[in-house]
């Protein structure tokens, strides 16, 4: 189904002021025409009733003679006199007089009362007639296209007939016409409308912009909360329904920021704390005698540290490098896949960067360092793979394990979430190291999603950075 | 065996102080104690103890400030211990004059490596002592801190932990011929074998970070028969 009405509280409001108004005019239109229309229409046929009456008054006292001479006087562009030796036969039409007509007879029978004395035979008729463009009294080529094009919107053009039996029997018949007075005032009445509804739509535009702006900079700042907490509370303006949504959004913003700063300062606080226990345990451990259990001491020591570390690096992942520089990503990823290779991992680099990427150095080096130790840990290799548009970097790191199902691909960017079942915990590791990289990637702009390779044959973690620098970042 | 190390440890915690004095001391060093500024000068007019392990938090006097006075007189080597894992002690810690540094909660055995790597560049070819965590030759500029090269034009060139080593062995020791044996002392702590060309594989790998031409060097030119050699003054800056 096609979507008629605007999304957008501005079009909206635009939609619905404007709608109001256009009805509001046309009904105005209508009762102009209709109603104002007919008064005038009625007050014109009392002045042709008038005139007709004059003019049978003076064809009554002319002997018959001379009436041929009267009549070029008497004729007009909107009276036409026809004397007669009996009554014509208006064609069209009911038989019985409609209000306006017997309004008409009765105007002219008024006038007509004095002379004759007594009540005077008169018959008229109107009738209506369609107006071709060439009986139109529409003068500018708008009104003629009106007329022409729009002919059935206009009231019919009337000839008003009316038949008068003079003193000496003989019957003249008067062609009156109506004036097209609806016409005229809708040819100049359209021009008025269109003009009012644009100078009424630019206001409203206007208007309902300046109201909605600070609610879609309020959209843009709601957006910017959930990349970073730390961005600045939004200037208050607008009116006042919408000053204090944000007034509102701005403490709930510092309220978040409250509670991720107490939630991160609490889990630092914890594994700062758990540092110098940790470093005594490992002391302790080195001194045990007997050599598999000190392995297994370390190992488990190894882990606590880990999530120890891992999760100080989570709370305190961004931030702590303001600058972004041009980094070379080649050289960075075979540093890291070399660095790895020398304690016998498996890791190959394919692929160039077009030019080196703007970022936050170190903390790229720990988003990347985090996805391949991933791959190592969980799938036995990292095939790291570049490629560069121009516009986007992506950074592909390749495992050659089971991969993991598909409803896995979010929940395993949450802190401390590691897939136990399917991939067991041989490899360690606290789960943050997802969740960092993901952090570290949506402070560049970016992201990293996952996906199962296409011949089922291994996880690939995708980093995206976009080469364009998000606003405000 | 050759003599006893003699290593001053320098902690306020108790517990570890002994257990750091236990371990040390079964590998093969002589071990003396300090809780904080004041029993380390004294016993730094005791004796003259061959490498310093610094707790960076300390009561009074903390461990920046120590490492700072100790380097102004003498050059025994320091290694720093912090349990602030971040960027910024790295930095400090170098600027301080640390020769190496360790985030607790570090692996004894780790730091027994790094004692010994520490001891063995000391005697080897005690290096040009610098200030200052970025030094700037051939209009390269190493970053200690951060581990990574800056190129003359501003970009950032990551480093592996084997080709950082091997160039700040380099920056240590501009303009003196490193023959293989030491440079794969220095960097991977080994002897080289006779056949060994991973020392001549880093050099090169090197070479293409600092976009140096292979057959014609100009930066870590190749000596005959006899190593390498970093053929650029290096300047500290800041």
């Amino acid at each position: 189904m096609i979507r008629l009405a605007p999304r957008s509280l501005f079009g909206r409001t635009l939609l619905v002021l404007g709608a109001g108004l256009l009805l509001a005019q046309l009904a105005s239109l209508f009762i102009n025409v209709v109603d104002r229309g007919s008064s005038v229409y009625r007050l014109a046929s009392q002045q042709i009733a008038i005139r007709v009456a004059e003019a049978a008054k003076v064809l009554n006292h002319v002997p018959a003679a001379e009436r041929a001479g009267v009549l070029e006087e008497l004729n007009s562009r909107d009276l036409r006199i026809v004397l007669s030796a009996k009554p014509i036969v208006v064609p069209q039409g009911p038989e019985e007089l409609d209000p306006y007509e017997r309004a008409f007879a009765a105007a002219v029978q008024r006038n007509l009362r004095e002379p004759w004395q007594t009540d005077v035979e008169i018959t008229t008729r109107l009738r209506s007639v369609r107006p071709s463009p060439s009986d139109t009294e529409a003068s500018t080529p708008l009104g003629q296209w009106l007329a022409r094009n729009f002919y059935f919107l206009l009231p019919d053009t009337f000839t008003m007939v009316t038949q008068v039996r003079l003193v000496d029997g003989s019957i003249a018949v008067f062609y009156a016409r109506v004036p097209q007075e609806p016409l005229k005032r809708l040819e100049t009445l359209i021009p008025r409308l269109l003009l009012a509804l644009l100078i009424f739509f630019a206001l409203v535009a206007l208007v309902v912009g300046m109201m909605t702006r600070p609610l879609a900079r309020l959209a843009k700042a709601a957006d910017a909360l959930g990349a970073n907490p730390e961005g600045p509370p939004l200037e208050i303006g607008g009116p006042r329904e919408v000053a204090s949504v944000i007034a509102a959004f701005n403490r709930m913003q510092s309220q978040v920021r409250g509670y991720v700063q107490e939630r991160a300062r609490l889990l630092g606080a914890i594994s700062h704390d758990l540092k110098t226990p940790i470093t005594r345990m490992r002391l302790r451990a080195e001194m045990l005698p007997d050599g598999a259990l000190r392995d297994k001491f370390v190992r488990d020591l190894d882990e606590m540290e880990e999530m120890v570390g891992s999760t100080l690096e989570f709370f305190s992942s961004l931030g702590k490098e303001p600058e972004r520089r041009q980094v070379d990503i080649a050289a960075l990823l075979e540093g890291l896949c070399e660095d790895w290779r020398e304690t016998g991992a498996e890791t190959t680099v394919s692929g160039a960067p077009r030019s080196p990427y703007d970022a936050h150095p170190q903390a790229l080096r720990r988003c990347l360092n985090n996805l391949i130790e991933n791959a190592l840990r969980y799938g036995g290799r990292a095939d790291v793979s570049i490629e560069d548009d121009g516009n986007t970097l992506r950074i592909a790191v390749r495992d050659r394990g089971p991969g993991i199902p598909e409803a896995e691909f979010e929940r395993v960017f949450e802190p401390f979430v590691r897939l136990e079942d399917s991939r067991g915990r041989a490899g360690g590791g606290a789960g943050l190291g997802l969740g960092i990289a993901r952090n570290i990637a949506r402070w560049h702009g970016g992201d990293v999603t996952l996906r199962n390779a296409p011949d089922g044959q291994g996880l690939i973690a995708e980093l995206v950075l976009p080469r364009q620098p998000a606003a405000g970042a | 065996m050759e003599p006893q190390d003699h290593a001053l440890v320098v902690d306020d915690d108790a517990e570890i102080r002994d257990l750091l004095a236990e371990y040390l001391a079964r590998h093969g060093f002589r071990v003396s104690l300090a809780r904080d500024g004041r029993e380390m000068r004294r016993a730094l007019d005791e004796s003259r103890p061959d490498i310093v392990v610094l707790d960076v938090m300390l009561p009074g006097e903390d461990g920046l400030a120590l490492c700072r006075d100790l380097r102004a007189k003498s050059s025994i080597p320091v290694i720093m211990l912090t349990a602030r894992g971040d960027e910024l002690d790295r930095i400090i810690g170098i600027e301080m004059g640390a020769d190496d540094y360790l985030a607790k909660p570090f692996s004894p055995r780790e730091l027994l490596a790094r004692m010994k790597s520490v001891l063995r560049r000391a005697r080897a070819l005690p290096p040009t002592r610098v200030e200052g965590h970025r030094l700037r030759f051939a209009g390269w500029t190493l970053d200690l801190a951060a581990r990574h090269l800056v190129a003359p034009d501003g970009v950032v060139v990551p480093l592996g932990g084997t080709e950082f080593r091997l160039l700040s062995v380099f920056v240590e020791h501009p303009q003196r011929v490193l023959d293989r044996n030491q440079l794969m002392d220095l960097t991977l702590g080994r002897e080289a074998t006779p056949l060994d060309r991973s020392i001549d594989v880093q050099v090169s790998r090197l070479r293409q970070r600092l976009r140096d031409d292979a057959r014609e060097p100009r930066i870590i030119k190749t000596v005959r028969n006899g190593g390498y050699v970093l053929a650029a003054n290096v300047e500290r800056v800041g």
